[in-house]
């Protein structure tokens, strides 16, 4: 899963958007690692997320899920993806899973320099990196960069850019407000790692630049 | 696979928004699903987009067909390598299964990402052209699309899945540090002979002074400074030192 590597928009934005995986390693630590997925997942929730998911209930924060719900469902082999919005956020996440010691796999995707200097901060070093070298090929098909702003934060393509223009039409016209329209986008995410409060900042941003032909 | 009841659909086209790879046409004020690019992703099935609830399931037939939409909808799990999403576990866990070791470089290639969907046949030049220039590619065990290669030194594909279209699907492996110019070099000329996008992470072993050794020669091959990036702190235990 790359998912998470090669989303898109400005420095400014990006600064505002951190995702986060706790990932046992099949064949390696799977065993046992029910207690530990489970405490890591507390700190997680003690430091706020943006949007989470446990791969053993498959539901997003915007899914009528409650944390007891989400913790309850981990089972031997779930991962969890989640995202957050600054950088503080990170840090205290970090120094938390550090202190907790549970020897479970984590890694943070993001802008590279920053996630490298929160780690310094805590006091990690990175063990392995993965860095986004672009896209290649055909990118005169793709849809407009500011669309990809959004349709990136669901790495596996699930938000399609149709529905951002038409999230962005409802927006405009006012038939939802963008807190609403970022749910709307949200949803069809199912690894919970499109980040919503970016996503609202985005729309509030891009709204007004469009023009709507249909009301 | 999805399929419309066109005596249910009112044609309200709410489904034509939410279809990831604009695969449901409109036409005598019904839409239908065009099974030639549909990726059998299921976001219209899963999120019940249809008011009239005329979109159903049909049976997925033939290995092809199910695979195709194993790897297109990351709800499920891969059979052989049990993780979801497009099933690889990449290096999120390379601080424990040490899959790309110090004086190696890993790279993968994410076919018709972001967004645009990748016939098999695009994927398999990508596959081979990486696996001449010195490549190995990830085996069945690491890697979803190795299913469908049976000599993963040459990266051929199966011929009959070649015509099948995917979300997307990652090509994956490593190779010596030495050998990754040639590698990256090999990515740029194919980059012109597929009709799609690829996504490309390039994956290292950090050394003591938190230098990756691979970013040195992006500048002479014409490729961007990276400024997104996974790290991974090195959490896992038991961890690897390799």
């Amino acid at each position: 899963m790359t998912h998470s590597l090669h989303r898109e928009g400005s420095i400014e934005s990006l600064e505002k958007d951190y995702a986060v995986f706790i990932y046992p390693a099949r064949g390696y630590n799977y065993k046992g690692c029910v207690p530990k997925v489970r405490h890591l997942v507390e700190i997680v929730y003690q430091v706020g997320p943006a949007n989470m998911i446990a791969t053993t209930l498959r539901k997003n924060m915007y899914s009528d899920v409650t944390p007891e719900e989400v913790l309850g469902s981990i089972k031997e082999g779930c991962r969890v993806f989640t995202v957050f919005n600054s950088r503080e956020k990170i840090k205290s996440l970090l120094q938390g899973f550090k202190d907790a010691d549970e020897g479970i796999s984590i890694v943070v995707s993001g802008l590279i320099d920053r996630v490298r200097d929160i780690a310094a901060e805590v006091g990690l070093d990175p063990h392995t990196i993965n860095l986004s070298l672009g896209i290649h090929g055909g990118t005169e098909h793709l849809p407009p960069a500011e669309i990809r702003q959004f349709t990136t934060m669901c790495g596996h393509a699930m938000v399609s850019p149709k529905l951002v223009e038409d999230v962005i039409r409802q927006v405009k016209t006012g038939k939802i407000d963008s807190w609403e329209g970022s749910w709307v986008l949200a949803k069809p995410c199912a690894c919970g790692i499109y980040n919503p409060h970016r996503s609202q900042e985005l729309l509030e941003e891009l709204s007004p630049l469009y023009v709507v032909t249909r009301w | 696979m999805p399929a419309i009841d066109k005596e249910k659909c009112t044609g309200c086209r709410i489904c034509q928004t939410y279809c990831t790879v604009d695969a449901i046409d409109f036409g005598h004020r019904k839409c239908k699903i065009n099974q030639e690019l549909c990726t059998e992703c299921y976001v219209c099935l899963r999120m019940r987009v249809c008011p009239e609830d005329a979109i159903y399931a049909e049976e997925l037939v033939g290995f092809y067909k199910q695979f195709q939409h194993v790897i297109s909808d990351p709800v499920e799990n891969h059979g052989v390598t049990g993780v979801t999403g497009r099933g690889t576990e990449e290096v999120k866990t390379n601080d424990v299964s040490g899959r790309v070791k110090r004086g190696w470089i890993g790279l993968s290639i994410d076919m018709g990402r972001p967004g645009l969907g990748v016939y098999l046949r695009d994927a398999e030049k990508v596959a081979m052209a990486c696996a001449k220039a010195g490549f190995k590619l990830a085996p069945q065990e690491e890697s979803p699309l190795a299913a469908l290669m049976p000599d993963s030194s040459t990266g051929k594909l199966e011929d009959g899945c070649l015509d099948y279209r995917l979300l997307s699907v990652i090509i994956e492996g490593r190779c010596e540090e030495g050998k990754a110019k040639d590698v990256l070099r090999a990515l740029k000329k194919v980059e012109k002979e597929v009709e799609t996008v690829f996504s490309v992470g390039l994956i290292s072993r950090v050394d003591e002074n938190g230098h990756c050794r691979a970013l040195e020669f992006l500048d002479e091959l014409g490729m961007p400074q990276p400024h997104r990036g996974k790290v991974n702190p090195g959490m896992g235990k038991p961890l690897s030192t390799d």
